[in-house]
């Protein structure tokens, strides 16, 4: 086990694999990280392959700092989270009627290493977390 | 579906490298060891199909909400600023 500190990413970045697709959607695995507004606190996630593909993701840190996903150690080996901080954790956001009502999904967020342009939606170990937890509760 | 019957310390073996034990029968509450390769990723179900639910369910915003949602942030106050990444 393992948490997990983070750091960010300001730009766009133009090719990411998602290993293994988001759940539910694993044929599509080529995203583009694209930056919604000029703070970085909100990023489109578009499929290469498939237009409709698409999802709004927000970075972890700079909604919930206090949260602490804890990972297997096999995620922790494949993002080499012991010796690097230079990951990023996004979290998938489904808009609400409202942006009050909009929530993010705290057991599977985005774990991006934005240098190697690799991404793979993680479980995490913690079992208080929700899929649809407000963001205005950050 | 493959319907096998087993008892308590008895295992099933799945593919070359998956062996699933059954440990403990306590009521109705079953305890399952299962031995796989890290690279297999083993989940609770209902888990996972909630986070497939929820993936669904935040699937293709439209380009007006994703607006709105964007500008609502920017509206926000003490959202703390993201760090330069360098």
């Amino acid at each position: 086990m393992s948490d997990v500190t983070t750091t960010d990413v300001q730009n766009d970045v133009p090719v990411v694999e998602v290993r293994g697709g988001l759940l539910g959607f694993p044929e599509f695995t080529q995203f583009s990280l694209i930056k919604l507004n000029d703070e970085g606190l909100v990023y489109r996630l578009q499929s290469l392959e498939e237009a409709a593909i698409n999802f709004v993701v927000v970075p972890a840190a700079s909604f919930f700092p206090n949260y602490a996903p804890v990972v297997d150690d096999e995620v922790a080996r494949r993002f080499d989270l012991e010796s690097g901080p230079e990951v990023l954790l996004l979290l998938v956001v489904t808009l609400g009627e409202s942006f009050k009502d909009s929530t993010v999904n705290l057991m599977a967020p985005l774990l991006l290493d934005p240098n190697a342009q690799i991404a793979e939606q993680i479980i995490v170990e913690n079992n208080d977390l929700s899929v649809r937890t407000p963001l205005m509760a950050a | 579906m493959l319907v096998l019957s087993r008892k308590v310390g008895e295992s099933i073996v799945i593919g070359d490298d998956v062996v699933v034990t059954i440990l403990e029968i306590r009521g109705d509450l079953i305890r399952v060891g299962i031995d796989a390769p890290k690279h297999v990723k083993v989940h609770r179900r209902e888990v996972f199909e909630a986070i497939e639910a929820a993936n669904r369910e935040a699937l293709a915003p439209t380009l007006a909400a994703m607006d709105e949602f964007a500008s609502a942030i920017k509206g926000l106050p003490a959202m703390p600023k993201a760090k330069d990444p360098k």
